[in-house]
């Protein structure tokens, strides 16, 4: 190689590629447009809840902060966010300059993945800390255990639902109209499901984790189930659905104007 | 010659429609033209030698190995694609210094030869600081070069590196090309601007429907390509007569013949027949002679011959 004697070689490795890549991911989501956009999407429920909240009452707040923000709009967020993981770099035709560096494609999934990640978890945790803040301003009790146990099931939500939107973006342009199907399918259908199946759906692991919080389990009716084993379970699906997706971009061959269309 | 990329019976099908059928060729170090039509196959290729693409059938090397999920290889190969996306939200250093990253270097490292590599495709310290969604097309020109020189590659493959630069950073990228192929870099180039790879490059590729039309250095080219016509002008005093005899020996194509002048340009049908006749032909006409030039054709000519 044109290697100068005073360079030092390179040495393609997955820790250099994920700083690459998470300069790409801060950069590019640090502009005024992209920065207005997550503002509105962590103080824009909080914002609605505290016009719409009565005071002193946390049933209507654990509605709104659990059915309404964990398991609908989380989801759709990943679906959002990562469904586009490749399909965005494919639209701007930016694909080409990472795939043609020395990275193994799945390497490079999982990385952008992982950055993508990275940065949707810093929104909810965020969003998690506006939802406390309404909760102060509402004079509104949670107990102690709800809190914790609330971060934990919206880090592993959006762990799983990430790797879900980005199988489904590599699949279709039509990712969104299937992650909906999916969702009403799976996570609605098989949840309520009283058999095994049900272990399947994302939801039902993380309503088995608030489940553990005797004053969530008491507002919805949930039975707790075992901590370790949803977040085990939910991480063995999640790698299951990211394999699936580092296979696809392997064998996949993508041509910008065709890969547009399907 | 060493050989840089080695395609042996490669084709490549989207559906049924043939993108590359069934060529082969060897590429060199040094500067070697890809010349063809659109939908000729030259993005084709090019993607299949980056590992965009896999062949459909037959075979090609870079570097005795195949390019495709090969990070071992990649690491060698430098890539410039023709389109002028880049992403828009990012600055140069910033989108340098993450792809330097991606190719192995370290943060030190990735910061300083992606700032060496814009100032070597001449893009101005005052432009370093805009997004490249605010570039010119010349810019983002640069700094897609830029990209694919950062990390030394032993292969530089680029698709019209020239468009959207001005006459002198036309010059700028060329010097920059010379000098790489001088220190032994293959460079392969795909440029609709002709007169600029017969300048640059030593030999050519020429594809067209999928197929090497012609490969080699240019004059190879001109004696491959089948009924190529070498053209002269003959300056004489009875150019009709001239033309006439000439052609009546079966030995033109065509002529061109200037009214009111003495000038005869011909287009010879075969030179390997044409001129051991060619002083019988002239002392049999009486025309006198002042002078013979040999036209040579430029690439853009044997371009338009071999793709007529």
């Amino acid at each position: 190689m044109n290697e100068p004697a005073n360079r030092e070689p390179v040495k393609p490795g997955a820790i250099r590629a994920l700083l690459g890549l998470g300069i790409f991911e801060l950069r590019s989501r640090t502009t005024l447009a992209k920065l207005a956009q997550s503002a509105a999407l962590i103080l824009g429920i909080p914002a609605m809840m505290l016009l719409v909240l009565p005071t002193g009452d946390a049933k209507p707040f654990l509605n709104w902060i659990v059915n309404f923000h964990l398991l609908l709009v989380v989801p759709l967020t990943c679906l959002t966010t990562f469904g586009p993981l490749i399909r965005d770099e494919l639209q701007s035709d930016t694909l080409g300059f990472i795939v043609t560096r020395p990275i193994r494609r799945h390497t490079l999934y999982l990385l952008k993945y992982l950055c993508t990640m990275v940065w949707t978890q810093c929104m909810m945790i965020l969003a998690g800390l506006a939802f406390l803040g309404v909760a102060f301003l509402k004079d509104l009790s949670i107990s102690g255990s709800a809190v914790p146990l609330f971060f934990l099931s919206q880090s592993i939500a959006v762990l799983a639902f990430g790797a879900v939107g980005g199988l489904l973006g590599l699949l279709s342009k039509k990712y969104m109209i299937i992650g909906v199907l999916y969702g009403f399918v799976v996570e609605v259908g098989f949840a309520g499901i009283p058999t095994n199946i049900h272990t399947l759906a994302i939801s039902h692991h993380l309503t088995a984790i608030l489940g553990n919080s005797a004053a969530l389990a008491g507002h919805f009716n949930w039975t707790a189930g075992s901590i370790p084993e949803s977040i085990g379970i939910t991480a063995a699906i999640s790698a299951v659905y990211l394999t699936l997706a580092g296979l696809l971009f392997t064998t996949r061959e993508y041509h910008h104007s065709d890969e547009m269309g399907k | 010659m060493n050989t840089v990329i080695e395609a042996t019976e490669l084709s490549r099908w989207y559906g049924i429609v043939m993108g590359l059928n069934n060529v082969s060729f060897r590429v060199g170090p040094g500067l070697t033209g890809l010349v063809g039509p659109n939908g000729a196959g030259k993005s084709t290729l090019i993607q299949i030698i980056t590992g965009q693409l896999q062949p459909s059938s037959g075979e090609l090397l870079v570097f005795g190995e195949t390019p495709w999920n090969n990070p071992r290889l990649l690491r060698r190969v430098g890539y410039c694609p023709e389109r002028e996306s880049l992403p828009v939200e990012l600055r140069p250093a910033d989108w340098l210094r993450g792809l330097a990253l991606i190719s192995g270097m370290s943060l030190p490292e990735a910061r300083r030869r992606g700032e060496a590599m814009l100032d070597r495709v001449g893009l101005a310290r005052e432009h370093w600081r805009k997004r490249m969604g605010q570039y010119s097309k010349g810019m983002r020109q640069r700094v897609k070069l830029a990209q694919a020189l950062m990390h030394d590659p032993d292969l530089l493959v680029l698709d019209e590196p020239m468009n959207g630069l001005d006459p002198m950073g036309r010059q700028e990228v060329a010097n920059i090309l010379k000098e790489l192929a001088r220190k032994g870099t293959g460079i392969l180039i795909s440029s609709h601007i002709l007169a600029e790879l017969e300048t640059l490059c030593g030999s050519n590729l020429i594809l067209n429907w999928g197929r090497i039309i012609a490969s080699g250095a240019q004059g190879d080219i001109r004696t491959a390509v089948k009924d190529w016509s070498e053209q002269l002008a003959i300056l004489c005093d009875q150019p009709e007569t001239l033309a006439r005899a000439l052609f009546n020996a079966g030995v033109l194509n065509g002529f061109d013949l200037k009214p009111n002048s003495e000038l005869l340009v011909i287009r010879i049908k075969d030179a390997e027949t044409f001129y051991p006749q060619w002083t019988r032909i002239l002392l049999a006409s009486g025309v006198t002679v002042y002078e013979v030039r040999g036209q040579s054709r430029s690439l853009q000519d044997i371009f338009e011959k071999v793709t007529a």
